[in-house]
């Protein structure tokens, strides 16, 4: 990393605030766009190579990454395919002055944000930048409402796991308990239970919670 | 006609009407036993019946002066129409100086008088008038081989639009052949044989050379040979090449100089319009090895402007948001004047490598061409991920030749390189430059680590139209070695002990190139 600005404001937030990864070999690029970002508010990390990037990236931190298609060594398309099958899924946007249409095609099938070249219009590169950020932060909302709900799936019982997959089936309460061998006032009452449990208001919105935990 | 030997008689033909003298003298020339054969003719009508066997026949004609109905100078003047070289001997008894002189004038040998004594002394007469007549006939025949000779040699000088001169170092005065005269632009004859005539004939700017090259081969005794102009009498500009020796004598003076000059403008203005050519060539060569990295040097153009426009964007806000500092606006303007000079820089190395017209040889530095000519290729270097590095030489000097052209041959160089490793591994395609400074010379090796140049091609590499790429127009090398040898260097190609396409080119350092 060659250069990392943090200004106070985010400190406090317990989430890390976005980060924007300028991944350029030219350090002209790296300085003026790092340069035009910070002045729009925004933070900025900037790397002179895609190895070096990968050797500091920490998938926890938000943000998006700028990157150049032309550098020595790994190339930008590399770093991007790298990062996809590592599962890594942090918006990209492509800034290059070497793209041509293949290359564009192959790079906006791994899911970049936009394909521009250089020279872009400053307003563009802020504007596309603003929205890979805010992919990237209804990425990571949706990622934490799932990782949530997982936890709170962790804590059913064996039964309970049971009875939601069978609720989110469509079953009565009445078939589900000839099916458990248990009364159906027993079932309405674990489904009562599960309801609170998982903070949901009807058996809907329960079946809909399991089938996003994969219990459907 | 045959000459007499001591063993054949001597034929002679006698015209006389008058039969006392025939015998009189038939009688002196019988007196010399087996020596002369006489046939005598009485009258015109005899002598004109034998007259178309004179040639053949005859040795010596012996006529009298007064015949019946025509003279002893008809005799001569039939005599020379039809055969020159026989001697014609007139015998009179008339004498007079009048008619002496006439016979004489038309071509009589000799003019006897017909008195006893005389008559006596004829066949004396007729074998020095023989002898006589062979040493002239030997003469003018010696004569005419010289002049034959010399207008062959005349022929041959003008064929070759060469021509001879000769120096009387002792007397100064210098001979021309006609053809030397041509070629200075000046009738035969017309040069008056002086140094000072002949140095205002060649261009002033050619001349203070021409006068040390001659002296330097008086000193060193050696064949001296010079090009330079003559300027003609109507201004126009001819190249000759003179070529000359000095001889000495026991004493080691020089005495004289003899040599030849050749007129080779047709030759310089083939040359000219060669170079021409091959420069029209170069630049459409040029701007087709320029359409191909075009659009590289369009994306090396890109980064700075990119850059630019970040760094107004960012200044920009920051002061719309009243946060610009002075320090901050500086620094930005700074950052941007920067980059505008980058770009400016990579519009420079396409101009300065599209022009079209040679340049003047300029002092140039080998090594910043080297670094220019592969900053046109980053592009390509990087997209082939060929590493280039560049090993420079201490102390080059700075040398006198056209940075376009070698330039180019640099780029074309390197563009091979390039092409060459598409075949080997990434990591293993390394382009390297050494510049090594020799004696008299730079050398400029290019070498590659591809797969070398195959042993059946490696002497036609240089070869017009020959190229093993498929979109190669095969003239890349061919004009790279002819720009080469035009500076007065040489191109050679081999293949390295550890593989790969080694080329190689040296440039002479001129006695003013300065370290």
């Amino acid at each position: 990393m060659t250069n990392t600005t943090s200004p106070t404001s985010h400190a406090e937030s317990t989430v890390p605030a976005p980060r924007i990864f300028i991944v350029d070999d030219d350090p002209a690029i790296r300085k003026s766009l790092g340069m035009m970002l910070q002045a729009h508010g925004l933070l900025t990390s900037e790397f002179a190579s895609a190895d070096e990037f990968l050797a500091k990236y920490d998938t926890s931190q938000p943000g998006c990454i700028v990157l150049d298609l032309r550098m020595p060594g790994m190339t930008g398309e590399e770093l991007l395919k790298t990062l996809r099958q590592g599962g890594a899924e942090i918006p990209v946007v492509i800034l290059t002055g070497h793209g041509d249409v293949p290359v564009a095609v192959r790079t906006m099938k791994l899911g970049i944000v936009d394909f521009l070249q250089k020279p872009a219009e400053h307003q563009t590169v802020i504007d596309t930048v603003q929205l890979a950020l805010r992919k990237d932060a209804e990425r990571r909302l949706e990622e934490a409402e799932h990782q949530k709900l997982l936890k709170r799936m962790s804590r059913l019982t064996p039964r309970e796991r049971e009875l939601i997959s069978m609720l989110a089936a469509g079953k009565t309460s009445k078939e589900i308990a000839s099916a458990l061998t248990v009364s159906v006032k027993t079932v309405d009452n674990h489904r009562a239970h599960l309801l609170a449990k998982l903070d949901a208001s009807n058996v809907a919105e329960l079946a809909a919670l399991a089938v996003r935990a994969g219990l459907g | 006609m045959t000459l007499p030997t001591a063993h054949s008689r001597i034929r002679v033909l006698y015209i006389d009407d008058s039969r006392f003298d025939r015998e009189l003298v038939c009688d002196a020339l019988e007196l010399e036993a087996g020596g002369f054969v006489v046939t005598e003719a009485s009258s015109r009508a005899q002598f004109e019946a034998g007259l178309d066997r004179l040639q053949t026949d005859f040795d010596l004609v012996l006529t009298d002066f007064n015949i019946l109905g025509f003279t002893g100078l008809h005799v001569l003047h039939a005599v020379r129409e039809r055969c020159d070289e026989l001697p014609v001997i007139v015998v009179t008894g008339t004498g007079s100086e009048e008619i002496a002189v006439a016979a004489m004038k038309a071509g009589a040998s000799d003019y006897v008088i017909k008195t006893p004594q005389h008559i006596r002394r004829l066949p004396n007469t007729i074998h020095n008038v023989l002898l006589q007549h062979q040493a002239v006939i030997q003469s003018a025949r010696a004569s005419a081989e010289v002049r034959q000779a010399r207008e062959r040699l005349e022929l041959a000088l003008n064929a070759g639009h060469m021509g001879a001169f000769d120096w009387d170092l002792g007397t100064g005065s210098i001979v021309w052949s006609d053809g030397h005269a041509r070629i200075c632009g000046m009738q035969p004859g017309d040069f008056d044989g002086r140094f000072e005539t002949f140095k205002r004939l060649v261009d002033p700017d050619d001349l203070p050379a021409l006068e040390r090259r001659v002296q330097e081969c008086l000193q060193q005794r050696s064949t001296c040979e010079h090009e330079y102009r003559i300027i003609w009498p109507d201004k126009s500009v001819h190249w000759v090449v003179g070529r000359g020796q000095f001889e000495y004598d026991a004493q080691g003076n020089a005495t004289r100089m003899a040599g030849l000059i050749m007129d080779v403008t047709p030759r310089r203005e083939a040359e000219e319009a060669t170079r021409s050519l091959q420069s029209q060539l170069a630049h459409v060569l040029r701007v087709n090895l320029l359409s191909h990295i075009a659009s590289g040097l369009a994306h090396e153009i890109n980064q700075p402007l990119s850059a630019i426009s970040n760094f107004v964007g960012a200044a920009l806000r920051l002061q719309e948001d009243g946060r610009l500092s002075t320090e901050r606006g500086r620094e930005i303007l700074r950052e941007i004047a920067s980059q505008a000079h980058r770009a400016g820089e990579i519009v420079r190395r396409l101009r300065d490598f599209i022009r079209g017209k040679p340049a003047v040889p300029v002092p140039t530095d080998v090594n910043a061409m080297i670094s220019d000519a592969l900053g046109i290729l980053t592009h390509e270097l990087f997209h082939s991920r060929v590493k280039a590095t560049l090993h420079a030489g201490a102390r080059i000097p700075r040398l006198h030749v056209d940075a376009v052209q070698i330039q180019q041959v640099l780029v074309n160089l390197f563009q091979n390189a390039i092409d060459a490793m598409q075949e080997v591994p990434a990591d293993l395609r390394k382009l390297t430059i050494n510049t090594v400074p020799s004696i008299g010379q730079v050398i400029i090796r290019v070498s590659d680590t591809g797969k070398g140049i195959s042993p059946e091609n490696l002497p036609r590499v240089f070869d017009s139209f020959y190229s093993t790429k498929n979109h190669g127009l095969g003239m890349g090398l061919n004009i790279s070695r002819s720009i080469i040898e035009s500076h007065g260097g040489s191109l050679t190609a081999s293949n390295s002990p550890e593989g790969g396409a080694v080329f190689e080119f040296v440039l002479p350092i001129e006695e003013n190139d300065a370290h």
